[in-house]
């Protein structure tokens, strides 16, 4: 059997903070076209793996690679360039710009700013504006600053930002931190639509969240892989439950 | 006569409503900034025809002063880069500028010292910028490092007397001149040619900043300001972007002071002190920091005052001018602009 495209791969990854381990010589995997969730209690490493595979830090050890090629050690703007997307955890937008304008100057990005300087505006981009701002449900207020946007409509922006920057690979770092119900149950629908037509990885610490999503749940724990696989497969795992989901009474 | 259609038409009618009343709002705004060009632009084209001599020959320094404001505006305003060695480079294309037409006198001679005094300025950034902006250094540090490099040369013109008149200074420096070949060969002197000429190079200063800060790299320059990092997870190399911006602005800084050398005809190793760096942050700050027009009205407002009061009270107005400066940062820390727009 052919063993199926690998988008991202991370082979004896470590990354040490001082005498702390954050990611124990990982080896993880993700194939093309997956939605993947990763979960894990805080300090399992989740976040970190999402800085080393960025470039936002350099491992201690091991190797990260995108689609077979050894991204270790790039720039972010590098490895964004060759098609890695990443939302931050907390809204990280900018919050001085219109929102129409957030969503511009994310889809310029690979440009870069010589072609940005020597060209004027690609007015092209306008016409795939109105239909992205409404897929993120801000049309209504696209002339708005990003600032009076709320919390949720704001972790919305920069997912919108994101998929305008076209990336093949995406990463989400816990999309509904801070969400209202309804606006957590819109974004399940918003991560299905998107996710449909990229491989992406969300990092989620809600399990009605990931129940809703996920195809494949990894479950990370001091650095390392504890267990992988369907969530209700993982969820029966003994050490799962233990570290993380907690004992069931029986 | 079909119902139908007339509730169509209706409809139609109802949905173009909204639509007429954008047109007009469009035409509002666009009569606010006509009327503000319809009273200004008379005023400073009649200017020398009301007052006299001198003060027009005052206004020349003023207006080469508001273009400098314009270039500062463009790295701190809307980059958001503080440099507190910004006269350094406004000094540096007055030498520069100065340096060509005293040595070069040719056909052309005003063309090739503007480019001087553009060029040389901008390399110097770029250099300053490919050590410091790769080498992650900014906010206060950067602005320290701009503090020191004005510093050193200030002290450079200081020193090599033979080439820049030391101390003393460069005088007289050739006017400017507008040269096409074969047609012909103007020699720009007395104040009212000067001062029609600077305001014509302030007009176009202002329009040349406009268009970039409204184009997609003054957004980029704009999103830099805000949030850096997220900058770069969009596949910005953000050391080149800042680099850009930081060139830009000092090429236009050099350009101002290469337009001061001839229009004022002497400069001295004071262009390149503290003193005008904090001068010309002083006009951008009450001016109103991240708006073009603030830039000018600062420079203009803040030159203009001065004049009367050193004038009026010879001890007390520097005291009143530092009073003043200390009021409008604590009250309106967004300066005029800043605060008419709110």
């Amino acid at each position: 059997m052919e063993r199926p495209r690998m988008v991202l791969e991370t082979r004896d990854l470590t990354k040490q903070f001082g005498g702390v381990v954050a990611v124990n010589e990982l080896n993880y995997a993700v194939e093309e076209g997956e939605l993947r969730c990763l979960i894990g209690t805080n300090g399992a490493g989740k976040t970190t793996l999402f800085n080393l595979v960025t470039g936002a830090l350099k491992p201690t050890s091991g190797e990260v690679y995108f689609r077979g090629v050894n991204i270790t050690g790039l720039s972010p703007h590098q490895i964004c360039r060759m098609g890695i997307g990443r939302k931050f955890q907390s809204p990280n937008i900018f919050q001085e710009l219109s929102v129409s304008d957030n969503i511009r100057v994310a889809a310029q990005g690979k440009s870069g700013f010589l072609g940005l300087a020597l060209h004027t505006y690609d007015e092209t981009f306008e016409d795939q504006l109105p239909p992205l701002l409404k897929s993120i449900r801000l049309y209504e207020m696209k002339d708005l600053r990003a600032s009076s946007l709320s919390h949720g409509q704001q972790q919305w922006l920069e997912i919108g930002m994101v998929l305008a920057n076209h990336p093949s690979l995406l990463l989400l770092d816990e999309p509904t931190a801070g969400m209202t119900m309804a606006e957590t149950r819109e974004t399940v629908g918003l991560i299905r639509d998107i996710s449909a037509g990229m491989t992406t990885i969300v990092i989620e610490h809600d399990i009605g969240f990931v129940r809703e999503i996920a195809e494949t749940v990894t479950v990370m724990y001091r650095g390392r892989i504890l267990a992988e696989g369907r969530l209700d497969e993982v969820e029966r795992d003994e050490m799962v439950r233990d570290v993380y989901l907690g004992r069931q009474r029986e | 006569m079909n119902l139908h259609s007339v509730t169509r038409s209706i409809q139609k009618l109802a949905s173009s409503v909204p639509k007429l009343t954008q047109a007009s709002v469009g035409i509002g705004r666009l009569g606010r900034i006509s009327l503000v060009t319809l009273l200004v632009l008379p005023l400073a084209v009649a200017f020398p025809l009301m007052v006299g001599r001198f003060q027009v020959g005052l206004m020349v320094k003023f207006l080469i002063f508001a273009m400098f404001a314009l270039s500062l505006d463009l790295l701190w305003g809307y980059g958001g880069i503080l440099s507190l060695g910004h006269a350094g480079f406004f000094g540096l294309g007055a030498y520069a500028t100065a340096l060509v037409l005293i040595h070069f006198d040719g056909p052309g001679a005003t063309y090739l010292g503007l480019l001087a005094g553009m060029i040389v300025p901008a390399l110097l950034a770029a250099l300053l910028g490919y050590f410091l902006f790769y080498g992650r250094v900014g906010g206060m540090y950067f602005a320290i490092i701009t503090l020191v490099v004005s510093t050193v040369l200030n002290q450079m013109v200081i020193t090599f007397i033979e080439f820049t008149g030391g101390l003393n200074g460069l005088y007289p420096i050739p006017p400017l001149t507008i040269y096409i070949p074969g047609l012909f060969d103007l020699e720009i002197t007395g104040a009212a040619p000067l001062y029609y000429s600077m305001l014509i190079c302030l007009v176009l200063f202002f329009l040349f900043c406009r268009k970039t800060v409204n184009s997609g790299f003054g957004r980029l320059t704009r999103a830099i300001k805000d949030n850096e990092t997220r900058v770069e997870y969009f596949g910005y190399n953000l050391a080149n972007g800042k680099i850009a911006v930081f060139c830009l602005s000092c090429a236009l800084a050099g350009l101002a002071g290469g337009l001061y050398a001839p229009a004022i005809g002497f400069i001295s190793p004071d262009l390149l002190g503290i003193a005008m760096t904090t001068e010309v942050l002083v006009w951008v700050a009450v001016g109103g920091k991240g708006t073009l027009t603030g830039a000018i009205l600062g420079a203009l407002l803040v030159n203009l005052i001065a004049f009367f009061l050193s004038g009026q009270l010879v001890n007390l107005w520097y005291l009143i001018m530092g009073m003043f400066l200390v009021a409008i940062v604590i009250f309106r820390p967004k300066g005029i602009m800043g605060y008419l727009r709110e």
